[in-house]
């Protein structure tokens, strides 16, 4: 990814834009601290885009709702007034740290229409939900 | 069958093979007949009577082993919302309580045999709670009880947990059943575990990294690693952004490890939980009061909430080191 200006530091999360392709690198921990100036940076980014990507390598901590307001910028579920695509922008999230991945899958937001998880396949596909042991973290099974 | 949008929740109380058949055949192939999904959530037994009574029919409807599909309470309600969202062919999530039209149908027995009377307590709830936390879900669920096998309080709750019974094809209201915000208050009474003397302390002003920290260091004290510690640390850090935004300043932390378990209590004076489903009903798109709560009661082993006259305690329980079903041997391979 080409990275542009940072459009967020608060010394918590930096935020980046990027511009090829367009999108935001999140660096360190999204909470209700960072929600926010999250939300303005998706909301930012996704504007009058199609599609858009996200670079999540550096993200220290996500809790629910900072989750959630990434995988509603693909238009789905969300009040979208004026970002142009409401309906069908395509969100595409790289380097989604594995911890991630996990509340995404026991969420079931992985299966969310648009949302594309850049992710090398770990054996469980998408909509599965969790495998039968789950809700015990590290189990061999997760 | 009603239409869209409600949840419908029957007990079958039978005594025999023939009596489960009696009822589950006709449940289960007139969801076929009708072009809904069916789902059969039971012992492998039952699973291979149910099989062989549908016959050529039997291909056609998805099945699960009770003691998988969802392992505890808070789980097992997600795997039936899921089940409901995904089939019912309505781009699940899409805003959750929207869900879709299409009606599911699920035989669900819970396994009874070998639970701690804690764990019975948490299942008879789960099985009250189910009646609210599922209620825009358009299911039919029809919960199979032996009196054969089964302690009679067990099926005694059964009628207070479920609105009707089922025989046969034969609906009846159930006499007995009790309004589940009342039933499930009446099981949050109990003691939860005490902090030991040598308990760890942490005041919760606010600050969520502040107590991410604390959590850290602990779960690195406890021997709770890799992705454990995660997870432990997400559930925590939930319940802390849930009793900062009741308003009403600081908590006391404590954590320790007991047999079977590490423990993280949550004591905050002042405030009161009056919603005796939070951290039940599914998250969705959609935000929703207790989300928070929701994802961590589906990490930890248990999330147990006393409202309490002069304030609130949450209790989260997760697997210690010792729990050797959690250990994971990253050199380990499987033989060639």
């Amino acid at each position: 990814m080409t990275n542009g200006a940072t459009v967020y530091d608060d010394g918590v999360l930096r935020i980046t834009s990027t511009s090829h392709p367009p999108g935001l690198t999140l660096e360190g921990d999204i909470d209700e601290s960072t929600y926010p100036a999250l939300v303005h940076a998706l909301q930012t980014s996704a504007k009058g885009r199609a599609e858009v990507h996200f670079s999540l390598g550096g993200v220290r901590y996500c809790d629910l709702a900072g989750l959630r307001a990434i995988v509603r910028t693909t238009g789905i579920g969300a009040d979208d007034s004026g970002n142009g695509h409401a309906d069908g922008r395509r969100v595409v999230l790289h380097e989604v740290p594995a911890q991630l991945l996990k509340v995404l899958r026991i969420v079931g937001w992985d299966v969310t229409p648009g949302l594309a998880v850049d992710q090398p396949a770990e054996g469980i596909p998408p909509g599965s939900g969790s495998p039968p042991e789950f809700g015990r973290p590290g189990s061999a099974a997760w | 069958m009603n239409a869209a949008g409600t949840f419908e929740h029957w007990a079958c109380v039978y005594r025999d093979d023939q009596q489960l058949l009696q009822t589950a055949v006709p449940f289960l192939a007139g969801g076929l007949e009708a072009g809904e999904p069916v789902l059969a959530v039971t012992s492998r037994a039952n699973l291979g009577l149910i099989g062989a009574a549908l016959g050529e029919r039997a291909g056609e409807v998805d099945y699960a082993e009770s003691a998988f599909f969802g392992r505890r309470p808070p789980q097992r309600v997600a795997a039936f919302y899921r089940y409901w969202a995904g089939r019912a062919g309505n781009g699940r999530e899409s805003t959750g309580a929207s869900g879709g039209n299409a009606r599911v149908r699920i035989l669900a027995e819970p396994v009874w045999a070998g639970r701690s009377a804690r764990e019975v307590a948490a299942w008879t709830r789960m099985e009250s709670a189910l009646n609210v936390a599922l209620a825009p879900a358009s299911i039919s669920m029809v919960c199979p009880y032996d009196t054969s096998t089964l302690d009679p309080g067990i099926v005694a709750d059964a009628l207070r947990t479920h609105p009707a019974q089922i025989a046969g094809s034969d609906l009846s209201p159930s006499a007995e059943f009790t309004d589940p915000a009342q039933f499930v208050r009446s099981c949050d009474t109990g003691p939860l575990a005490q902090p030991p003397a040598g308990a760890a302390e942490f005041g919760f002003d606010g600050s969520l990294r502040g107590l991410r920290r604390f959590i850290a260091s602990r779960a690195d004290a406890y021997g709770v690693a890799g992705d454990r510690a995660e997870m432990l640390i997400l559930a925590v850090s939930e319940v802390g952004a849930y009793l900062k935004n009741q308003g009403r300043g600081t908590a006391t932390v404590r954590t320790w490890e007991q047999p079977g378990a590490v423990v993280c209590d949550f004591c905050q004076p002042g405030t009161s939980i009056s919603d005796p489903f939070l951290g039940l009903r599914p998250a969705s798109l959609e935000p929703g009061a207790g989300d928070g709560l929701w994802l961590a009661n589906q990490l930890c082993d248990w999330m147990e909430i006393r409202p309490g006259a002069e304030g609130c305690t949450i209790q989260l329980q997760v697997p210690s080191r010792h729990d050797q079903e959690m250990v994971v041997r990253p050199g380990t391979r499987y033989p060639a």
